[in-house]
């Protein structure tokens, strides 16, 4: 047992174990409540950047399997956790959670009062800290104190965006077939999966552009799995490139830190709202349009991370559990009225969690309609963007 | 929504009395329930049969009533209180029977009565087998392979068609009572004839067996507008088939990945919307342990244990929302307590690990069958929480208070490898111990796998338990302890007792260790959000951590140590004991600290007290409490045995005592140290003296005269106790204790057959207050928790004030400070102490309630300094003469018990208890017997004698009177001769283990309705009686075996009662009348014939 240190930049210092990787890593420190869906997160760009401090106590339990993962690699600098559960020979042949981390050069720190750690973020915000090996008393802090000072947020989404345009056919969801029935379908039996799309129907119903700021797989494949065909382009592909090929639908994805770090994006963004095609967006995508109508954003102390919090759709009255991870938040007060209203919002501390446009097909959310990790309540919304650009194809056939 | 408006009076109906299946949870959603409907306004009419609850108090409700929970008597009711609302999806599954008859009879709506909450309709979907499974096709959700059957041939027909192995479910049953697997036709037959029996519409459910999926449940709470969030996640440790009340179960489930949980998170959701549920729903679903498939199992559209355990698992209160719910608010508006800030629309973040393990009864019924099934057989649980699942484990392990701190047994560790093989191929209350020590034999994870379908995930939690555990085996072998050994075992929550014991170190050292190498234990809140939001909800439980979130607050502090699981012989009464003491502190303005480990209960209910430490209730753990809040003085005389046991180290510790010291309570449990104590105070006990051998036994026995009491010393609760008549049971007995070596010497104590009078009494160190005398129906012999018992005693004016005296003398002598319970013999005239307990007992909520003196509140305000010249009860004894009579009656759970016997004895028994309130003898008898569950044989039916020869002479007149009301009279050999010759006319009938056609034909035949059986012998190992018990039993026939108590039911049938004509008495105008009769100088009525009889 290698032991290790959780040092923070106000100096508290954390002691516990090392497993993963044993590479020293800076980083921001969040914390996220779920309980379940850990190969999900670790792989999610949202998190590119940070340590995430897993609040329930056990992780690892039923090992990795890499075919939930949502997107080619792991984002998560590192990992923190109170207690590490070893998986061996297990029945379903997947691997250690340890072993994986180790694999891909990710490290993690366990036997950490993550309760404590939680409450310190949820107290004073979100802190910049340093995994290293060795204990409290054997550190040279001066080294570390300097390491933490020099880490600086850069920009994120340059990071994690694909650098090339990437396709996504229609009815095809990138797994293989034979696993998705094995391991997804049970946990989307929603309406699509009964709905009357013809199965094997290769012609896409739609073609959608696909801005990806970071996104997460199970976005792209519920699109995809609706019948379009998606367009996943750079972050910073211009507006007139976008429009170009004339999709029925644009969709602005999740990515992480802080949405005006992504400056240039949001006069493209504002092109393409005004362009009348309809859009959707989510997350950093839901705060890029924020920013693009005129509204600000704002850090939250310690952000919202879990799959648990409760979002209250304005117009219905009613409530759903969502799933969540952002830092940043649009603030209420500077959404224009005259463009767009506050679909949503956060039951919890009232912040916004939804925009709808009021005369444009342009809607978006704060949260992950998608789940993964998390629940798949708010799957209905891919099929609202579905029947927005049903509705603008008719129109324009009408016309 | 705002509150609805259309209903103003609300009737909540309770759950009644504890039985197997149905425990303390419901009275703690009961009494969420009617506090919430309190403060939305509505006036609140409760009605519940068990005086020990906490709903039952006066003040829970504007109107209570302990009256039998009957049909016809919860109709009167609603009548005369007009009731407008009815809540009954709180009051278990009796509660919601009773809520679906009286919907379906019409009676609801002929009198304007609307459910509130889940509809009549939801709650049928929900419950019946063939509407559920229909809802369940409409969704898609997968369901296990089963149908309905009315019939022996139906059942065998279905199983057949799905395949054996089959699983049969008795229809509205509680607990699965009756159930089983079947896997073959011969057993399906016997299963399946048991379980259409058990279930009131004769319907069962033949399922396809699944056994090797995981069992996992979710709570789940819809509001009106369809809102709906899942509460909690729980995993059953034993794969399906075991009944979820007897599985160990760990929350959050903890080997699920994102898309099993959210698939079946999502599934419960579907269900519950489509159901409709407006409320709580608890739904279980069977997941397969290497695919994604699922199967729902089935749903509960109403407040359940495992709701009760969702609550405390996760801090947020769901008969509480469930409540608010009904009262038409949306979950968006009813706000999370927990947090002060958030809403009760979420779900549960947890960081933290919950491990449930059931409390079972076989220490008590050491012949019951082990064997777990669907058939529940737990009487409690017991919850334990820490930060990893080895520390829960540990924790709720030696919170089951079975001398056990881990998962080494030395009995089981002696075992052969054959014979543990054996126990570990059926699934066990012992499971998780024979599991470990399958492990500790070396035999592999996969291996064990393969054999139980236990998880790997857990059997590897399992494995590290034992590798800690043989690590410090090996240091009491010479190998040095070092301190990254010990660091592992106190972080998987070892106490030191227990690291010191494994160790062979002592206890003193371990600590002093620890602590130097800074493992202390840090305390951390459940707080429902994994930290998210500042919680004010001081809730607590420990871990060896960094941060201690339970910093003391500068407040007066007493700690009040709580009573652990519901076991036979401690129940429920003991939790309203700590709760009424903890209101009682509050009220004064201490900081009351509870400590308790019970999730069924009130007092584990977060804001019941100040603080709340959920932790195992052990020297270890509650010194470590102690250590963080250094309280002013801790109250142990409320929790039962389990806090009386630990008031010496309570005490050794430095901490003030509150109430009796702990060297007087050792005095009253120290046979010598009592008897001088009786000496100085000439007050007589029945003789006696202490043996080992069987030749000291024959000669005590000789010198005192048969029959004898015998019992080893240092037992609680009647715990291998018997009589004894002669020296052939003697020697018996003698062989059959001394199997197991005794430690202890055996006490032996002439055995007085007379009348049974129990007090409770409050003693302030200058006075005492009786609040009553109770009087047992039962001659001495049968546990006082078993027998009826009758309330005012009716005794001779000397004897009543013999017994003042000797209340008085006692309770001096001891110095007690608070509450103290004797009882006494009285047996030709004179008048014995057996037993002096200087601690609450469990006749104290029934006898507070119905005096209307609140007995725990005064003893709490004495302990601290009050005296009883400071309350208006004045000193002595209370009601001398109130004209009421309160019968409690005892409650048993024999149909879920195998191979118990039903022969009351001087071990008691019984689970529960019922009270039957009347200004009439015969009626207070009847509602009591009535409310028992006890079914009255209706007119010309059969009635089965076989009485023992020392009965013979007193059954004849008892006999002479069912002959005479109409009874046809059935008899053994013996008896049928012996009433025959009385001109009596009976029936002979053969003896069960004679030849056909026999006891067991007639019985079978359906003709008798009764049985009256007293044996020889209530407790030497071989009953000739106790098949024929048994088969009574599995044919629901009620069994009598005292003819005492076939002297009340006698009463009962003559006088011809139903339970339309009975009179209700709300609780509190029943006190007044107590308090306005008291002082009366003659009692209106006359002493009871039956009464009469006893005294002789």
């Amino acid at each position: 047992m290698k032991k290790a240190c959780l040092v923070l930049d106000d100096g508290s210092i954390y002691p516990g174990f090392r497993f993963g990787s044993d590479r020293e890593t800076v980083c921001e420190v969040v914390f996220s409540t779920g309980l379940t869906g850990y190969v999900e997160l670790l792989t999610d760009a949202s998190f590119c950047g940070q340590a995430v401090t897993m609040a329930h106590p056990v992780v690892g339990n039923y090992g990795v399997f890499e075919d939930v993962s949502e997107a080619d690699r792991l984002w998560v600098d590192a990992l923190i956790v109170r207690d590490l559960t070893h998986v061996e020979n297990d029945e379903r042949g997947a691997e250690d959670l340890d072993q994986y981390l180790k694999r891909n050069d990710v490290p993690g720190i366990r036997g950490i009062d993550t309760r404590a750690l939680t409450l310190k973020i949820r107290e004073e915000g979100t802190r910049i800290g340093c995994i290293v090996d060795g204990t409290p008393d054997t550190l040279d802090l001066p080294a570390i104190f300097a390491k933490i000072r020099s880490y600086n947020a850069r920009n994120l989404v340059m990071q994690v965006s694909p650098k090339e345009k990437q396709f996504y056919p229609a009815w095809k969801t990138g797994w293989d077939e034979t696993n998705i029935s094995d391991r997804r379908e049970a946990g989307e039996r929603t309406e699509l999966s009964r709905s009357e799309c013809p199965e094997n129907n290769s012609k896409p119903l739609f073609r959608v552009a696909f801005l990806d700021f970071g996104a997460k797989h199970n976005i792209i494949w519920n699109l995809t799995k609706r019948g379009c065909a998606v367009t996943a382009y750079p972050w910073n592909t211009s507006a007139e490139e976008i429009l170009s090929a004339a999709p029925d639908g644009i969709f602005l994805s999740n990515g992480p830190g802080d949405p005006v770090n992504v400056g240039s994006a949001i006069a493209e963004i504002r092109i393409l709202i005004d362009s009348g095609v309809p859009v959707m967006g989510v997350c950093l995508g839901h705060q890029l349009v924020a920013l693009s109508l005129g509204a600000t954003t704002v850090k939250l102390k310690y952000g919202h991370r879990g799959v648990n919090h409760p979002v209250k759709e304005i117009e219905s009255g009613r409530v759903y559990m969502t799933s969540q991870n952002h830092g940043y938040v649009v603030v209420a007060e500077s959404v224009p009225e005259a463009l767009c209203e506050v679909s949503h919002i956060n039951v919890n501390d009232g912040t916004v969690e939804g925009l709808r446009m009021k005369n444009r097909p342009v809607f978006t959310v704060q949260y992950h309609p998608e789940g993964t990790p998390g629940p798949q309540d708010n799957n209905y919304l891919f099929d609202r963007f579905i029947d927005a650009m049903t509705t603008k194809s008719a129109e324009e056939k009408t016309i | 929504m705002p509150r609805r408006k259309d209903i103003s009076r609300v009737l909540v109906i309770g759950s009644g009395p504890i039985i197997i299946g149905q425990a303390a949870e419901f009275d703690y959603a009961g009494t969420q329930a009617c506090r919430t409907l309190k403060q939305e306004g509505f006036y609140v009419v409760l009605i519940n049969s068990n005086p020990a609850t906490i709903m039952t108090d006066p003040g829970m409700a504007d109107r209570v009533y302990i009256e039998p929970l009957q049909i016809d008597v919860i109709k009167s009711i609603i009548i005369k209180e007009k009731i407008d609302g009815l809540l009954g999806t709180l009051g278990g599954q009796t509660g919601l029977n009773f809520s679906m008859k009286l919907f379906e009879s019409g009676f609801l709506s002929e009198n304007g009565v609307q459910m509130m909450g889940t509809s009549a309709k939801s709650i049928k979907r929900g419950e019946d087998r063939e509407e559920f499974r229909e809802v369940m096709l409409r969704l898609g959700e997968p369901c296990i392979p089963s149908e309905t059957a009315v019939t022996i041939d139906e059942c065998l027909k279905i199983a057949d068609d799905i395949g054996y192995p089959v699983i049969v479910r008795p229809a509205y049953t509680l607990g699965g009572t009756g159930g089983g697997i079947a896997s073959t036709s011969d057993e399906l037959i016997e299963i399946a004839t048991l379980g259409l029996d058990s279930s009131p519409v004769g319907q069962v459910l033949i399922e396809k067996s699944i056994s090797g999926w995981k069992e996992i449940e979710f709570e789940a709470v819809r509001d009106a507008q369809g809102n709906k969030v899942t509460i909690c996640s729980m995993e059953n440790l034993d794969p399906v088939g075991i009944h979820t009340g007897d599985s160990i179960v760990v929350a959050p489930a903890q080997t699920l990945n994102d898309t099993e949980y959210q698939c079946l998170r999502s599934s419960a959701l579907r269900i519950v919307e489509e159901l409709g549920i407006v409320g709580g729903c608890n739904v279980q679903f069977a997941q397969h342990p290497t695919l994604t498939d699922y199967a729902v199992i089935e749903v509960n559209p109403r407040l359940s244990r495992s709701s009760a355990l969702a609550s405390k698992a996760t801090g947020y209160p769901i008969a509480k929302v469930a409540t608010r719910i009904a009262c038409g608010y949306t979950l968006d508006e009813i706000p999370n307590e927990v947090t002060g800030k958030t809403k009760a629309c979420f779900e549960p973040a947890v960081d933290y690990v919950v491990a449930k393990i059931p409390k079972f009864p076989f220490d008590k019924f050491v012949k019951a069958k082990k064997t777990l099934g669907t058939q529940m057989k737990a009487t409690g649980e017991v919850m334990a929480i820490g930060n990893t699942v080895e520390s829960a484990l540990m924790k709720a392990v030696r919170s089951l208070e079975m001398n056990v701190h881990g998962l080494f047994v030395p009995w089981i560790h002696n075992l052969t490898d054959e014979v543990l093989f054996e126990h570990l191929k059926i699934v066990e209350d012992m499971r998780l111990f024979y599991l470990a020590e399958y492990i500790r034999r070396g035999h592999g994870i996969d291996k064990i796998y393969e054999l139980t379908r236990v998880d790997k995930f857990f059997l590897q939690k399992i494995a590290n338990i034992v590798i800690i555990e043989d690590r410090l085996l090996c240091c009491s072998k010479g190998e040095t302890l070092s301190d990254e050994l010990l660091s592992e075992a106190v972080r998987f929550s070892f106490c030191d007792t227990y690291i010191a014991s494994l160790s062979g170190t002592e206890i003193r050292l371990i600590k002093e260790r620890r602590k130097a190498l800074g493992l202390m234990h840090t305390y951390k809140m459940v707080d429902t959000c994994a930290g998210e939001y500042r919680a004010v909800t001081p809730y607590y439980y420990a871990t060896f951590d960094t941060f201690n979130e339970a910093a003391p607050t500068d407040r007066k502090k007493v700690l009040v140590l709580g009573s652990g699981p519901i076991r036979i012989g401690q129940g429920i009464e003991f939790d309203y004991c700590s709760v009424h003491s903890v209101w009682a502190l509050r009220e004064m303005g201490f900081e009351a600290i509870i400590v308790n480990n019970n999730p069924e209960t009130v007092s584990t209910d977060y804001d019941t007290s100040d603080r709340l430490y959920f932790e195992p209730l052990t020297a270890d753990d509650v010194e470590a409490i102690i250590e963080n809040e250094k309280p002013y003085g801790c109250i142990c005389q409320f929790g039962g045995q389990t806090a009386i046991k630990l008031i010496k180290s309570v005490s050794d510790s430095g901490t003030r005592i509150l109430g009796t010291s702990a060297d007087m309570v050792d005095a009253a449990e120290d046979r010598e140290r009592f008897d001088q104590i009786l000496e100085s105070c000439e007050i007589k006990r029945p003789q006696g003296g202490t043996v080992f051998t069987v030749e000291e036994a024959l000669q005590m026995a000789n010198h005192l005269a048969y029959p004898v009491l015998v019992r080893p010393s240092y037992v609680l609760g009647g715990q291998g106790m018997a009589i004894v008549n002669d020296d052939d049971e003697m020697i018996e007995y003698m062989s059959i204790i001394n199997l197991v070596e005794q430690e202890h010497p055996i006490l032996v104590d002439k055995y007085l057959r007379g009348v049974e009078l129990e007090v409770d009494a409050v003693c302030d160190g200058e006075n005492i207050l009786i609040p009553g005398i109770m009087e047992h129906l039962e001659r001495a012999g049968v546990h006082s928790g078993d027998s009826i018992s009758i309330f005012p005693a009716y005794i001779p004016e000397k004897i009543r004030e013999i017994i003042i005296d000797y209340t008085r003398k006692l309770s001096l002598a001891l110095r007690v400070i608070g509450l103290v319970n004797i009882q006494f013999i009285l047996f030709n005239e004179e008048v014995y102490v057996i037993e002096v307990n200087p601690r609450s007992s469990r006749t104290v909520p029934y006898i507070s309630k119905v005096t209307g003196i609140p007995i725990v509140d005064i003893a709490t305000r004495i302990m601290l300094g009050a005296k009883l010249s400071d309350f208006p009860y004045g000193t002595g004894l209370f009601a001398r003469y109130p004209w009421v009579y309160a019968v409690k009656a005892p409650v048993f759970s024999f149909e879920k018990l195998h191979d118990v016997d039903a022969s009351l004895g001087p071990e008691m028994k019984s689970t529960g208890e019922v009270l039957g309130l009347s200004t009439k003898y015969s009626e207070a008898m009847f509602k009591a017997i009535l409310a028992s569950g006890f079914k009255f044989p209706a007119k010309n039916t059969g009635v089965f004698l076989t009485v023992r020869d020392s009965d013979k002479s007193d059954l004849v007149p008892l006999a002479d009177k069912l002959n005479r009301l109409g009874y046809n009279l059935y008899g053994t050999g013996g008896t049928a001769n012996y009433l025959n010759r009385q001109g009596i006319p009976t029936s002979s009938v053969r003896k069960i283990e004679e030849e056909s056609p026999n006891a067991l034909d007639l019985i079978k035949s359906g003709r008798i309705r009764l049985l009256v059986n007293t044996e020889g012998n209530a407790s030497v190992m071989i009953h000739n009686g106790f098949r024929l018990r048994r088969i009574c039993i599995e044919h629901g026939i009620p069994i009598i075996t005292s003819l005492d108590t076939l002297v009340a039911v006698l009463e009962c049938l003559e006088t011809d009662m139903k339970a339309s004509d009975l009179n209700t008495y709300e609780i509190r105008e029943f006190a007044e009348i107590v308090s306005e009769t008291r002082s009366n100088r003659i009692p209106r009525n006359e002493l009871p014939p039956e009464n009469q009889m006893l005294m002789k």
